[in-house]
C-alpha cells in the first residue's frame, strides 16, 4: 500500500498515466500494439524526448530554454552540409555535436555570468541560431548517406534500439550529476536562489552547466532527427522548443523551479508524441487535427496541475471522507 | 548632477538606440530617412506597439505574467476580421473594430481564467492557448484562407492625416490615451500596479487581485485583436500564422522599453519605443539586402547586446 501511495504522489505520475492511457487508445484505434510500432515510435520521437530532458534540466534551476529547437535545426543542417561536402558521417556528427555544446555554452554564459533573464536570452539566441541554420542551408534539401539511417535503426548488442541508447546517454550523464553534490545544489538553486547563494552554492557555474547540458541534449536530439529523416531542413526543430516546455509541465516539473525530475520531462514528451500519433492515425480530417491536439494538451496540463496540487488533493480527500462517514 | 539623474529614466536606452539606428540606417543606405520609408517604418511600429501594449499590461500584472498567445490572436483576427460583411463597406468596417477587439478579449479572458483559477503558469497556459487558437483558425477557415480585404480596411494604411498616415496617428493617440488615462490615472491602472508589486498586499487592501489579473489578460487579448486587424489592413492579404513572430517581438519591445519582467513596473510608451528600435533593426537589415538567415543572425546578436546592456539582473551579493 505504501508503495502505491509513493507512486501516486510521484511528480511524474500523472504524465505516466496519461501516456499509458493514450498508448492504450492508440492501440485500440490502430488495432493492437506491435513491436514495430514501438520501434518506429521511439525512432521518431527520441528527439522530442531528448529536447524535453534538456529543457527540464533548465527549468529545474528556475530558468527556461526556448532556443533548443533552433539548436536542433542547426545540428541537422550542419550534419547534412558536412556530409554533402564529403566528410565522413561520424566526423560530421561530432562536429555538429560540438556546435550544439558551444550554443549551450553561449546560453550558459549569457544567463549565468551576464545574469540576463533566461527567457529573453534564449529567445535572442534562438533567433541567432535559427539564422545560422537558415544561412547555411536556405532551403530544405540535401541528404545523408543511408548507412546513417540504418545505424539508427539497428540495436546495440542486438538488444537495445539506438534511439533508446541516445536517450540513455543523457540519462547516464544526468544520473552521475544527481549523485554528486551538484545534483542536490541544482534543486536548492531552483527552490530559492538567494538562500542557495548564501549557502555557498556556485550559482553561476550551475547555471552554466545546466544550459550546456541542455545544448548537449539538443545536439543529441538533432542527431536523432537527422538519422531518422536522412535529410536537411533549416526549420526542422522550430516547434520543438515550445512543445518541450509543455511536456515538462505535464510531467510535473514546476516552472518555478526545484520541483519535479527528468522522468517527468520524458513521460510528458512521450505523452505529447503519442497524442500527435493518435490524432494523425484517428483518420480525422486534417482541418480539425491541430484544434483537437491543442484542446487535449490543455486538458492534459490542467489534469497534471490539479494532480500535483496538494491543497486540492486534501480537499478531495476531506470530501471523500465526509461521504464515507455518511455512508 | 540633477540632470543626469533625470536622464536615468527607463526610456533613455530605447531613445538613444533608435536615434543611433536611424543615423546608422541613413549612412548605410541613403534615402533611409526619406518620408516614405519613415512612414512605412512607423506603420509596422504601430502594429507592434498594439501588441506590446497588451504584453506590457500582462507583464505589469506580475507573478511571471507573460502572454505568448498574442501572435496567435493577431493571426486569428487578421483572418476573421475582414470576413465580417454587414451592408456597405463602411458599415462593416465599423463593425470589424469592436468584433476583433471582442474576439481577442474572449481569448484573453480564457487565458486569465486559466492562469488565475486553474493556476497554470502563464507561459504554459498562453502557449497552449496559442496552439488552440491556431487550431481553431485552421478549423474555421478549413486551412484555406480566402480573405478579401475591403477598400475601407486597406485605407487605414493609405489615407494621410497631416504628414503621417492614419494608422500610426491613431495608434499614437490610443497609446497616449491608454498610458495617461488608463495606466496612470485610472483606478484600475493603480490596482494593476499594486497587484503586480505585491499581490498579498493588494489582497489585504481589499482588491480582488484575481479579477484585476484576469482583466489584464483580457485587455492584452483585446489590444492584440485590434493589432491583427491593423496588420491585415496594412498587409492587404491574410495568411495562416502571419503574426506568429509578434509574440516574442512584443516581449522584447516591452523589455527594451524599460519594463522589468518581474512585474509591478512599466509603461506603454516604453513598449512603443522598444517596438521602434526592433522595427528599425529589421528595416536596416532588409535595406542592406542580406540573406534571410544572416539577417536573423544579426538581429539575434543585436538583441543579445541590447539585453546585456539594458536588463542585467543585480548581483546576488546585494
Amino acid at each position: 500500500m505504501n508503495k502505491v501511495k509513493s507512486i501516486m504522489s510521484w511528480n511524474a505520475f500523472p504524465s505516466l498515466l496519461l501516456f499509458l492511457v493514450f498508448l492504450g487508445i492508440n492501440g485500440f484505434i490502430t488495432g493492437g500494439l506491435s513491436l514495430s510500432f514501438f520501434k518506429s515510435f521511439t525512432a521518431t520521437n527520441a528527439a522530442a524526448v531528448c529536447v524535453a530532458i534538456g529543457v527540464t534540466a533548465t527549468i529545474l534551476v528556475a530558468g527556461t530554454d526556448i532556443s533548443l529547437g533552433s539548436i536542433v535545426s542547426l545540428v541537422n543542417v550542419v550534419i547534412v552540409t558536412l556530409c554533402q561536402k564529403g566528410y565522413a558521417v561520424l566526423a560530421a556528427v561530432l562536429i555538429a555535436l560540438g556546435c550544439a555544446l558551444l550554443c549551450g555554452m553561449i546560453n550558459g554564459f549569457i544567463i549565468g555570468i551576464m545574469r540576463v533573464n533566461p527567457l529573453l536570452t534564449t529567445f535572442a539566441t534562438s533567433t541567432a541560431f535559427a539564422g545560422i541554420a537558415l544561412w547555411i542551408l536556405p532551403y530544405p534539401g540535401g541528404s545523408i548517406d543511408f548507412s546513417f539511417g540504418d545505424w539508427y535503426g539497428s540495436s546495440l548488442f542486438g538488444m537495445i534500439p539506438m534511439p533508446i541508447v541516445m536517450i540513455g546517454i543523457l540519462l547516464l550523464i544526468w544520473g552521475i550529476v544527481r549523485n554528486v553534490p551538484a545534483g542536490t545544489h541544482i534543486y536548492a538553486l531552483g527552490r530559492d536562489i538567494k538562500k542557495a547563494y548564501a549557502s555557498g552554492i556556485n550559482v553561476t557555474g550551475l547555471r552554466f552547466f545546466v544550459h550546456t547540458f541542455a545544448g548537449l541534449a539538443a545536439g543529441i536530439a538533432g542527431i536523432c532527427i537527422s538519422a531518422n529523416t536522412c535529410a536537411g531542413s533549416p526549420t526542422v526543430g522550430s516547434s520543438m522548443s515550445m512543445n518541450s516546455i509543455a511536456a515538462a509541465v505535464i510531467g510535473g516539473v514546476s516552472l518555478n523551479g526545484g520541483t519535479g525530475g527528468i522522468s517527468g520531462g520524458i513521460f510528458g514528451a512521450a505523452f505529447l508524441s503519442i497524442l500527435i500519433s493518435i490524432v494523425v492515425s484517428a483518420n480525422l480530417s486534417s482541418v480539425v487535427q491541430s484544434l483537437i491536439q491543442g484542446l487535449i494538451l490543455l486538458v492534459g496540463v490542467v489534469f497534471s496541475i490539479i494532480a500535483a496540487d496538494k491543497e486540492l488533493k486534501q480537499k478531495i480527500k476531506h470530501l471523500l471522507k465526509a461521504r464515507g462517514g455518511m455512508i | 548632477m540633477e540632470k543626469i539623474k533625470r536622464l536615468n529614466n527607463p526610456y533613455v536606452p530605447a531613445i538613444i538606440g533608435s536615434i543611433a539606428l536611424m543615423v546608422l540606417g541613413q549612412t548605410l543606405s541613403s534615402g533611409f530617412l526619406s518620408m516614405n520609408n519613415i512612414s512605412s517604418i512607423l506603420m509596422i511600429t504601430a502594429i507592434l506597439t498594439m501588441a506590446s501594449i497588451g504584453q506590457a499590461a500582462v507583464i505589469i500584472s506580475g507573478d511571471s505574467g507573460l502572454d505568448m498567445s498574442i501572435g496567435a490572436i493577431m493571426s486569428m483576427t487578421a483572418l476573421f476580421g475582414p470576413m465580417i460583411v454587414i451592408g456597405s463597406g463602411g458599415v462593416s468596417f465599423a463593425f470589424m473594430i469592436p468584433a476583433t477587439i471582442l474576439m481577442g478579449a474572449i481569448v484573453g479572458l480564457l487565458n486569465g481564467i486559466g492562469v488565475q483559477i486553474l493556476k497554470i503558469v502563464p507561459l504554459v497556459m498562453t502557449l497552449i492557448m496559442s496552439n488552440v487558437v491556431n487550431g481553431f483558425t485552421i478549423f474555421i477557415t478549413k486551412g484555406q484562407p480566402s480573405v478579401t480585404v475591403s477598400h475601407e480596411l486597406q485605407s487605414i494604411s493609405q489615407t494621410l492625416v497631416g504628414p503621417l498616415r492614419i494608422l500610426p496617428t491613431a495608434v499614437i493617440v490610443i497609446l497616449i490615451v491608454l498610458e495617461v488615462f488608463f495606466l496612470r490615472k485610472s483606478r484600475y491602472g493603480r490596482m494593476l500596479f499594486l497587484v503586480g508589486n505585491n499581490c498579498n498586499a493588494a489582497q489585504l487592501c481589499g482588491i480582488s487581485s484575481k479579477i484585476v489579473v484576469i482583466s489584464a489578460y483580457a485587455f492584452a487579448g483585446a489590444s492584440a485583436g485590434l493589432g491583427g486587424l491593423m496588420l491585415v489592413g496594412y498587409a492587404g492579404t491574410a495568411q495562416m500564422n502571419m503574426a506568429s513572430g509578434y509574440t516574442m517581438l512584443s516581449v522584447a519591445a516591452v523589455v527594451i522599453g524599460g519594463t522589468k519582467l518581474t512585474g509591478g513596473k512599466g509603461t506603454f510608451i516604453g513598449g512603443a519605443l522598444g517596438s521602434l528600435v526592433l522595427i528599425l533593426i529589421t528595416t536596416i537589415l532588409q535595406a542592406l539586402n542580406m540573406a534571410a538567415g544572416l539577417r536573423s543572425l544579426i538581429q539575434g546578436i543585436i538583441l543579445i547586446a541590447i539585453l546585456m546592456a539594458n536588463s542585467r539582473e543585480p548581483k546576488l551579493r546585494q
